[in-house]
């Protein structure tokens, strides 16, 4: 019994497996053409993403549309769908504009017209710049042309996927401007303006040019906010253009060498008029300055180095009872140094600063000044003191340059800092009071100005 | 031979004058300035004060500006296209005593001869002459030290309001003729500010010193007409803030550094900066989850993970009997 139903099973397997081979599509004709063999497909049609999500679709050799609303798929290459061209029934010309207005497109056979747009020309017969879609309307207003100047318009039905399904004959218009009125004086001037508007906004722009050293990292900030980093390039120049509103602006700038130092921070202050792009340019950037001691035995070698723009001249001041001048060069990598023998000092505390003058004259401002000291040993630049006793100062926990959190930044978190402890004498932050006077007050906030990195 | 000599002694004169003119150069000043010296009783117009740094880098300035409050009424200032960025204290206008004080400055300075600082707009209200003045003003010069710039020279702006026009008498019946006009107050004012603030970052961090180590955000933005007015600062929860906007504070006005309500959960900070003209511009940052509720997180998350497995275990155990 059990062998009996299983050969009943496998026949049947056999007859559903061998089944399809035996169906066939039918052909069929029209009377332009015939399809000969056809097969049945598993063709694709359009398929809309946002509404549906088409799965596969039989069809035979057809255009087909598919649309949300109904699931409708008309399909089969003896539709012709079909769609009536609008037609505009008014073009009134306006000042620096044209309104025009069209009858309704018609669909067949499944188009859908669901929209519309405007073809625009300056010469009949096109070619035509087309609108965006308008939607399904039947009038528009076209701006931004030019009085006394014909323009020709078409109007183009589109279906549910933009594709232009119909287009209307072309019909043209030319805008006027407005005879003037006469206004009684005293008011502001009437009439007789408009006119062919701008159709774009023009832009205001600020160009910053100039030179720092080669492939030094530039930070730019306007108002004390940062803009822009732009890097230098080899030969040390570096450009940046800034779109701006248009006013008063205050453009800062400083940059990173590649030993890490930091450069002093230059700042122009500029009326930038709407509507046009205002260039600063041959901005050269204070070289960088350190030393390779803190303080250097009576006596004995300093040594001031740092990066500038290359191949160029480097003045070197050194500031004591008699103001020291000399120069240097830097080299082609922007590296300059300057051996100074401490024997030409006396013993104390000096400073020293440097200028870059470019091989075409032009002049930086003045670095920072490096503060060192002439005594009795030498004690290298991050080097810990010597067994021989002499302290170091602990380094101090306060910045002196008003990095007041310490995050290697001052910026708006360290000014909003010192504004909680404004005008308290001794504060609970000490760091906020930078000058140690005791006060947190408008000295600490220029000192803190100065030195600003954003 | 005279011509030459006659030469000489104009190229010797010129050179002492040209010498002595660098004496006479511009040094600093501050001057108030406006489009008129007189104006007719009613007259709303304009004032500016700009600063002449002398060749030198400044890079802070306040003080206070004082109006006769008899003689004028202050009605708006306008600082938002000035050197100064970054406002300690924004011009506020005191109308009792009839004074602007005001306190600010700029990274990385400023130098030159005709730096716009604020304007304002006054209306005469009483005949005759006023003069404003500056007072207790400091510029502090851009050199990392706070060193105070000396001898500024302070140019006062004296104006005349002109008397109004006779009230016409009650028994004339004279007819106005037709082409007099009565005098039109004229106004000298700026246009209307439609510009709104930048855009600025707002910055989110804590410091020991400030509010107990609480989240706070930083701010500063900047204006091209009117200037600042005001900030209000709103916190909508992270991940809640999509469910309701129950958790949502309201938009509350406040000044850099502002103290987060919200300092345990995630907040997308949203700080809104009005110029004087009500024009606002919004920007967003978000304030990270306090430390301790990670660690809460991470603690929720081990518990769970172990109890699931734990739990998913023990079927298998009775199956495979």
């Amino acid at each position: 019994m059990n062998t009996d139903f299983r050969k009943i099973y496998l026949l049947l397997i056999l007859v559903f497996f061998l089944l399809p081979i035996f169906s066939f599509a039918d052909e069929y004709t029209s009377d332009s053409f015939k399809v000969l063999d056809p097969a049945m497909t598993s063709g694709g049609s359009f398929s809309s993403s946002t509404d549906f999500q088409l799965f596969g679709a039989i069809s035979q050799i057809a255009i087909g549309t598919s649309t949300s609303n109904s699931f409708g798929i008309n399909t089969g290459f003896l539709y012709y769908p079909y769609a009536s061209s609008p037609i505009i029934t008014s073009a009134t010309a306006g000042n620096g504009q044209v309104t025009l207005s069209w009858s309704a497109s018609q669909g067949y056979l499944g188009w859908n017209v669901s929209g519309y747009n405007v073809g625009k020309s300056t010469v009949t017969g096109g070619p035509y710049t087309y609108s965006s879609s308008l939607g399904n309307v039947t009038e528009s207003i076209r701006t931004g042309l030019t009085n006394g100047t014909t323009y020709y318009f078409v109007i183009r039905a589109e279906d549910y996927f933009g594709n232009s399904v119909a287009t209307s004959t072309e019909t043209s218009a030319a805008p006027v401007a407005p005879t003037p009125t006469v206004t009684p004086s005293g008011g502001g001037g009437g009439g007789g303006g408009g006119g062919g508007g701008m159709i774009i906004a023009p832009s205001t722009k600020v160009v910053l040019k100039g030179r720092a050293y080669p492939d030094a990292a530039i930070t730019i900030f306007k108002d004390g906010s940062v803009v822009a980093t732009p890097k230098a390039n080899a030969s040390a120049y570096f450009t940046e253009e800034l779109s701006v509103v248009g006013g008063t602006y205050t453009f800062s700038l400083y940059a990173i060498s590649s030993n890490n130092q930091r450069s002093l921070t230059s700042s122009f202050t500029v009326n930038v008029p709407v509507g046009l792009t205002t260039t600063i340019s041959d901005i050269v950037i204070a070289p960088t300055i350190s030393a390779d001691k803190y303080e250097v035995k009576y006596g004995n070698d300093i040594k001031f180095f740092g990066y500038a723009y290359p191949a160029s001249q480097i003045n070197v001041i050194i500031n004591s009872d008699e103001a020291i001048a000399d120069k240097t060069n830097s080299d082609k990598f922007g590296y300059w140094a300057y051996d100074l023998d401490s024997g030409i000092l006396e013993m104390g505390d000096h400073t020293t600063k440097s200028q870059t003058i470019t091989p075409d004259n032009l002049k930086s401002p003045f670095s920072e000044s490096l503060g060192f000291k002439v005594g009795d040993t030498d004690v290298l630049a991050g080097k810990l003191p010597s067994i021989s006793g002499i302290l170091k100062p602990a380094p101090l926990a306060c910045s002196k340059k008003g990095d007041i959190n310490n995050d290697g930044k001052i910026n708006i978190v360290d000014f909003s800092i010192m504004l909680y402890f404004w005008n308290q004498r001794n504060p609970a932050n000490k760091c906020a009071d930078i000058n140690g006077d005791g006060a947190v007050n408008l000295f600490d906030f220029s000192i803190m100005l100065y030195w600003w990195t954003g | 031979m005279a011509k030459i000599k006659k030469i000489k002694i104009i190229f010797l004169l010129s050179t002492f004058f040209f010498l002595f003119s660098a004496y006479c150069a511009s040094a600093q000043s501050l001057s108030l300035t406006s489009a008129k010296n007189s104006y007719n009783f009613g007259d709303s117009f304009s004032v500016s004060l700009s600063i002449d740094t002398g060749g030198k880098i400044v890079n802070t300035i306040s003080g206070a500006i004082n109006i006769p409050a008899d003689k004028f009424q202050i009605l708006e200032t306008r600082y938002g296209n000035s050197i100064i960025s970054l406002w300690v204290e924004r011009p506020t206008i005191n109308s009792g005593a009839g004074a602007i004080t005001f306190a600010g400055g700029v990274p990385g300075g400023f130098g030159g001869s005709n730096g716009p600082i604020l304007s304002f707009s006054l209306k005469a209200k009483k005949a005759g002459s006023g003069t404003a003045s500056l007072e207790g003003i400091k510029v502090l010069l851009n050199d990392g030290l706070g060193t105070e710039l000396k001898n500024i020279s302070l140019k006062t702006l004296t104006l005349t309001i002109k008397e109004p026009p006779p009230a016409p008498k009650a028994e004339e019946k004279v007819l106005p003729k037709p082409e007099e006009e009565k005098p039109v107050e004229e106004v000298y004012l700026p246009l209307p500010d439609t510009t709104p603030p930048e855009s600025f970052i707002p910055l989110v961090s804590r410091n020991q010193s400030v509010a107990d180590n609480k989240y706070f955000v930083s701010f500063f933005a900047v204006d091209k007409d009117t200037g600042i007015s005001r900030y209000e600062i709103m916190e909508k929860p992270l991940i809640l803030s999509y469910i309701t906007s129950k958790f949502d504070t309201p938009f509350l006005q406040g000044e850099s550094p502002y103290v987060l309500k919200g300092q345990w959960w995630s907040y997308k900070v949203i700080v809104r900066v009005y110029d004087q003209a009500e024009n606002y511009t919004d920007e967003d940052v978000i304030k990270p989850f306090h430390p301790v509720v990670l660690v809460i997180f991470a603690l929720i998350l081990v518990v769970s993970t172990f109890l699931i497995t734990r739990f998913a275990s023990r079927p298998r155990k009775h199956a495979k009997k």
